[in-house]
């Protein structure tokens, strides 16, 4: 578990209401989340990013065969500025930040569905949209697997667990004989 | 406790339990923990968190306290080991503030800073719980402190008495005898109604041993609690124990009836807090204390109440002790439970080892209300003490210089001499009100000037069984009036005049 450092959301932050302004959200969001994807599936580039002893033209160079003809030029923008002041290594922090605050600004969050079997994709959205009507907003579920329940499974949004697993339910049980 | 439990009886239980048990669903809020070390754990998520409030931990099973609510992470406090949490566990909230259990169960029990027995008895058995920290009464609710709460220690009683409800700081260097003075004074509370809790913070284990020793020898235990967080005991128990026995001592105040509490000592809570703080990374101030150790403390005191007819009229007297370096009452800590108590006592390792026991400093010792609940007759004898014992004092330091002295300065010093010499009384051992103003009287009115004063301690001795022995007149008609009626003095020099001619012969 780490916490994005705070310049990362202050990088988000901007760079969603320059995008909002210039009417450009579709465009910079699709942007941001092609990134993401890429730093996570290549671990190249990641290194790359946070590899502080290449020589600035090299970074740009880069920077600019791998992303300037595919992008919107405020995400280009931000990949400049972010090189310049050598603060690639917060390109994968701005990316999940982006996205989670753009999310929310759509009443949108995310959360993971912990089962002790895979769970069907069905179970996993009629789940989703259940646990979306208690907060009002609409739930985005990954599904996750972890024997240790035992069985039923554990919904994390945010910081609320609903626990319905039988580990818990072991464990409440054992409190309250413990307790009398 | 052997209760025999029949099996088919646990099994029937159990039947019922795991049948009334519902299966619902688990919603908590959690965090998960970022890092961990010395006791303290910082924790992302919990976003509806309150400070003060309780959090478990899913591993190790203990809980913790928030302290620190900042913008992306929680400061938490763990109570015991903090070794089986590690980062990344989870941390899930309880929606309780930390609460011990109250009640007249307490009584006879040692307890720890959350109220858990560890004298290896059975559970408490309590009525209702209390939250630790609580606000305390507020003007209307008081009333003025009136009524004595007698130590049993003569230069006390005479010099700086104490009053129901009073707070009287009990400030000296190591070894000068703190903590006797407030067992003694617990001591002193047998049959008189008022209910004790002794907090022990980071104290050694043997110590706190000893006390409950004591106590138990001399039939205390029954109506006193110990509190103990100990040296071994973390930061986070050091610095709530203080709260936990005032929130105890506070029910019986609020039921009508009168408490006694002793925190020895505050200096080692103020560190415990000052600990806490630093590895908080709250900002240090003078001596590395946080800017809120003031306010650690006089909120604390301030509990310390005589309450009006209204609520019931209850009392918590508080003693804190405090420990200085080197006699040093000007350090952080010494001056400011100095001036949010109502007065202080003021021990000293010179008169310590000078054999003046209790080593108390008559000159710099003061009570600013217990005045007012001195008993009458107390006040009629001790009056013209002070000012005999202070002139002593000042000729005391000149006579060392002077070879010759006029006969008045003589009368004086040997007065002053044996003034002192009644102020001794041995540890344990706590004498009753009307014997104190009988030796203080004869001291005052000059029984004792023809005594030599290697021999005052044993005249004391004689005045006490004398009084024990004889028709006890005095004794009757003193604890009918309070006061230093014609008819009491009669009754007193009576016994004094027989006892000083035979001491003469």
């Amino acid at each position: 578990m780490k916490i994005p450092p705070r310049a990362a959301s202050r990088y988000a932050n901007a760079l969603l209401s320059l995008a909002r302004e210039s009417d450009a959200l579709t465009a910079v969001s699709a942007d941001i989340a092609q990134i993401r994807a890429a730093v996570e599936q290549s671990g190249e580039l990641a290194r790359f990013l946070d590899n502080p002893m290449l020589p600035q033209e090299t970074r740009r160079r880069a920077l600019q065969t791998l992303f300037q003809s595919r992008v919107h030029p405020l995400t280009w923008n931000l990949l400049m500025v972010l090189a310049s002041k050598r603060r690639l290594p917060l390109l994968p922090a701005i990316c999940a930040v982006f996205q989670s605050i753009e999310e929310a600004g759509r009443g949108i969050v995310r959360g993971t569905m912990t089962a002790a079997l895979p769970a069907a994709a069905d179970a996993v959205s009629s789940m989703a949209d259940q646990v979306g009507q208690r907060f009002g907003k609409t739930v985005l579920l990954s599904s996750r697997t972890d024997p240790a329940l035992l069985g039923g499974c554990r919904v994390q949004v945010g910081d609320i667990v609903y626990d319905c697993s039988l580990a818990a339910r072991l464990r409440l049980a054992k409190q309250s004989l413990a307790g009398g | 406790m052997s209760v025999d439990l029949r099996p088919e009886e646990i099994a029937s239980i159990l039947k019922k339990q795991i049948g009334a048990f519902e299966a619902k669903i688990e919603v908590s809020e959690v965090g998960t923990v970022l890092n961990i070390g010395d006791g303290i754990a910082r924790v992302h998520g919990l976003a509806g968190i309150m400070a003060g409030e309780l959090v478990t931990f899913d591993r190790g099973d203990v809980t913790g306290l928030v302290l620190n609510l900042e913008e992306d992470n929680v400061g938490i406090a763990i109570f015991g080991e903090d070794s089986s949490v590690k980062e990344g566990d989870t941390v899930r909230r309880t929606g309780r503030i930390a609460a011990v259990p109250v009640g007249d169960g307490l009584a006879g029990r040692i307890v720890d800073a959350l109220g858990r027995p560890i004298d290896g008895g059975a559970a408490i058995q309590a009525t209702e719980t209390r939250k630790i920290e609580l606000k305390a009464p507020g003007i209307i609710d008081r009333a003025d402190v009136r009524e004595p709460l007698q130590t049993g220690i003569k230069v006390i009683d005479a010099l700086t008495p104490i009053g129901r409800g009073q707070r009287e700081l009990i400030i000296g260097d190591r070894k000068t005898g703190k903590t006797s003075l407030a067992i003694d004074t617990i001591l002193n509370q047998r049959g008189e109604n008022v209910l004790c809790f002794y907090v022990a913070i980071g104290q050694k284990r043997s110590t706190v041993v000893q006390v409950c020793e004591i106590l138990k020898r001399n039939g205390a235990m029954e109506y006193t609690t110990v509190i103990a967080a100990t040296a071994s005991d973390p930061a986070p128990m050091q610095f709530l124990a203080p709260y936990s026995g005032c929130a105890m001592a506070e029910y019986v105040r609020d039921t009508g009836r009168h408490a006694l509490i002793v925190f020895d000592d505050l200096t080692k809570q103020a560190q415990a807090y000052r600990q806490l703080s630093l590895l908080l990374r709250r900002p240090p101030g003078r001596e590395a204390f946080p800017g809120d150790v003031f306010y650690l403390h006089s909120r604390l005191l301030e509990r310390a109440a005589k309450l009006s007819p209204a609520r019931g009229g209850g009392s918590l007297t508080a003693l804190p002790i405090v420990e200085t370096q080197a006699n040093d009452i000007s350090a952080y800590i010494p001056t400011n439970v100095i001036s949010i108590t109502d007065g202080q006592i003021f021990l000293e390792t010179d008169a310590f080892n000078a054999g003046q026991r209790p080593a108390i400093n008559p000159g710099i010792s003061v009570s600013r209300v217990g005045g007012d609940a001195q008993l009458k007759a107390m006040k009629q004898t001790a009056g013209s003490l002070r000012l005999d014992l202070a002139q002593y004092r000042e000729l005391a330091g000149f006579s060392q210089f002077a070879s010759d002295m006029d006969a008045a300065t003589r009368r004086q010093l040997d007065r002053g001499r044996r003034l002192m010499e009644i102020m001794k009384q041995d540890v344990h051992v706590t004498i009753p009100v009307a014997k104190q103003v009988a030796i203080i009287f004869a001291g005052t009115q000059g029984y004792l000037d023809n005594i030599p004063v290697t021999k005052v301690r044993q005249f004391e001795a004689g005045l006490f069984e004398a009084l024990d022995r004889e028709p006890a007149e005095y004794l009757n008609l003193f604890n009918r009036d309070k006061a230093m009626t014609p008819d009491v003095k009669a009754a007193l020099e009576t016994v004094l005049k027989r006892l000083s001619v035979k001491s003469r012969t």
